[in-house]
């Protein structure tokens, strides 16, 4: 009787499997497709990888969303273990407060956060910029980050810092010779999801973006309202060529010091 | 000089006070035990001369020093955690030799160092483990070896002990006081085991709640025992009730609400009238079939008996209604009592003494 149930099981997972790539193996191999126009039969052909090369506005619009990934990666790291540190390791006023409040963000659609921003920085007179992007991206992944390094932090044990303290270690040695070691798993996973939600975003960059400046979701949007060729394909192909690596390679360094 | 003294010092935690106005000096080369239950604040103080936490009163001096604002990496300290806290991504041997790596010796002297703290805790071949690759025994030894290596003026150890296997304890035990004996190191030392602090250290501070019950070499605490709550943590006492009747310069006499008339050998400062409580130690007590001369001496069944090995525990209950226990060592003239049989409990009038009568069980 089991087996038939672990059969079933393994079907089962297969077709959620064959649901969740179907599309995207789909998307990647018509970028190797010469049609324009999606028509079969199948046929090989680099041509949009190589008219890729030469979109000069596909090309800006992926630049500027790994480079503002990037920034806002490092920002929200930053910012946010610095946040999870303090409310791990000290007692101040309004912590509890605080440490209900990080959630709830993460609840409202982006829809809203985005044009909440907006309303904001219009009041505030602050034209939409570049600053007001990284500003809102760094915003929205700054829950998570504290999420993520909180529970990391919890997971350290302070009697750790306070022999190192007691071994002749100041403050700053402890932090980079004991504490960061430690927690660089939850820096790398911070850092990776925080990329990977910045490129990904459309809706607030979208909204937030000032003029002339596009990032790829926007970029692939635009080009399906305009008409579009499967140069986005080969686009997407390249991002989640390199997503998997990325994938793969963090959640090996997660493994190792879970 | 590294001797370690606590001027009136309180420190409390929003509304509860976890040490209240405790002083204590502990001298150069003493091995010094914080003996109480948890909560008596033993840990806080050990934490307060670390440096980890700052008094909310009073002065912490380290060789004559005052601590305040001292930082705990300027202390010269070493501390053994209780759960040992090895740096998990580093190995045995950069455990040991982070405390010389952080005052930048020179890498040679620290090479020699280290090599001779593995040895001396006896633990070499373990140098390039990790710790999660160590027995709790062998962790504890880097731990030792690694609050060692920096030749600190004090040694500090919080519970050590507590998670070794009771073979591997006693062993440590002696071992730890070899070496500190041998080092010549001040050393304080935290535990909730009664044994313990009697094995290893040169005096004792019994704590409970906050306050110093008691200070003394583990035979003066033992012995004589300022109060109730000290005579119960350190061993067992067994505990009569009465009335000072008489008193001469050696004995003080009480007669007990049952009528028992008992003559204890020493006294706090008792006056004829007063109540008093009378503690007589289980391993002070005779059993016999007959009686005897002795004047302690009240007659009794056999209601419980528990085989230990080395000795055997007899609870008896008298006619007062009172229970009664008395280790008695398993000899081979002295034939063991069976449950049911009626006895005579004896004791000497030295081998007992006075407290005063309370109502709570504290310092």
């Amino acid at each position: 009787m089991s087996r038939a149930i672990s059969t079933i099981a393994s079907l089962y997972a297969l077709l959620i499997l064959v649901f969740l790539y179907g599309p995207l193996v789909v998307m990647i191999i018509m970028g190797f497709n010469r049609s324009p126009f999606y028509e079969l039969p199948f046929q090989y052909d680099l041509i949009w990888f190589q008219k890729l090369s030469t979109n000069e506005r596909i090309l800006t619009a992926t630049r500027n969303s790994i480079v503002l990934a990037f920034a806002v990666s490092i920002l929200a790291t930053f910012l946010g273990t610095l946040a999870a540190w303090a409310m791990s390791r000290y007692h101040f006023r309004g912590k509890n407060i605080l440490r209900i409040l990080i959630i709830p963000p993460i609840t409202i659609p982006w829809l809203i956060l985005a044009v909440a921003l907006l309303l904001m920085f219009y009041w505030l007179k602050i034209p939409r910029s570049l600053f007001t992007l990284v500003v809102g991206h760094v915003g929205v992944s700054l829950p998570y980050v504290i999420l993520i390094m909180s529970t990391r932090f919890q997971g350290l044990d302070s009697s750790l810092e306070e022999a190192a303290r007691s071994l002749g270690a100041g403050p700053f040695t402890t932090f980079q010779r004991i504490t960061l070691p430690l927690i660089i798993p939850g820096l790398v996973a911070s850092f990776m999801f925080t990329f990977a939600v910045s490129f990904d975003n459309f809706t607030l960059s979208h909204f937030l973006a000032p003029q002339g400046v596009s990032t790829l979701p926007v970029e692939i949007y635009t080009s399906i309202r305009k008409g579009f060729t499967p140069e986005i394909n080969a686009i997407s192909a390249i991002v989640f060529f390199f997503s998997a690596i990325l994938v793969l390679f963090s959640s090996r360094e997660i493994k190792f010091v879970g | 000089m590294s001797s370690v003294e606590l001027q009136q010092v309180s420190k409390n935690y929003d509304q509860v006070v976890a040490v209240d106005q405790v002083s204590l000096k502990v001298e150069d080369g003493e091995f010094f035990a914080l003996l109480g239950p948890s909560g008596s604040g033993k840990t806080t103080i050990l934490r307060l001369i670390a440096g980890f936490i700052e008094p909310d009163q009073g002065k912490i001096l380290i060789g004559g020093s005052d601590m305040n604002g001292v930082p705990p990496e300027r202390r010269n300290i070493g501390v053994v955690f209780q759960n040992y806290a090895l740096f998990p991504h580093l190995t045995a041997w950069e455990n040991v030799a982070f405390g010389l790596e952080v005052r930048r010796f020179p890498k040679k002297e620290v090479a020699e160092r280290v090599k001779e703290a593995f040895a001396l805790v006896r633990l070499e071949g373990m140098e390039q483990r990790y710790p999660r690759q160590l027995s709790g025994g062998q962790q504890q030894r880097v731990a030792l070896a690694r609050a060692l290596v920096t030749r600190p003026r004090v040694l500090l150890l919080d519970e050590p002990l507590g998670a070794l296997d009771k073979k591997l304890r006693t062993q440590m035990q002696v071992e730890l006081r070899q070496l500190q004996q041998s080092l010549g190191i001040t050393a304080i030392f935290v535990t909730h085991d009664q044994e313990e602090a009697l094995t290893l250290a040169d005096r004792i501070a019994v704590m409970d709640r906050g306050r110093i019950c008691q200070i003394g070499e583990p035979a003066a605490v033992y012995e004589y025992p300022v109060n109730l709550f000290v005579s119960n943590f350190l061993g067992q006492s067994n505990i009569f009730r009465g009335i000072v009747t008489k008193i001469n310069a050696d004995f003080a006499h009480i007669q007990t609400q049952y009528g028992y008339e008992l003559v204890a050998g020493w006294r706090k400062s008792k006056a004829i009238g007063e109540s008093a409580l009378l503690i007589v130690r289980p391993e002070k007590i005779n059993l016999s079939r007959q009686p005897s001369e002795i004047p302690n001496e009240v007659p009794g069944k056999v209601v419980h008996r528990i085989y230990l090995g080395t000795n055997t525990t007899y609870v008896i209950q008298l006619e007062s209604g009172e229970v009664v226990t008395a280790f008695i060592q398993n000899k081979a003239e002295r034939s063991g009592f069976s449950l049911g049989e009626s006895i005579f409990v004896s004791w000497a009038a030295e081998n007992c003494f006075l407290l005063d009568e309370v109502t709570q069980d504290s310092c």
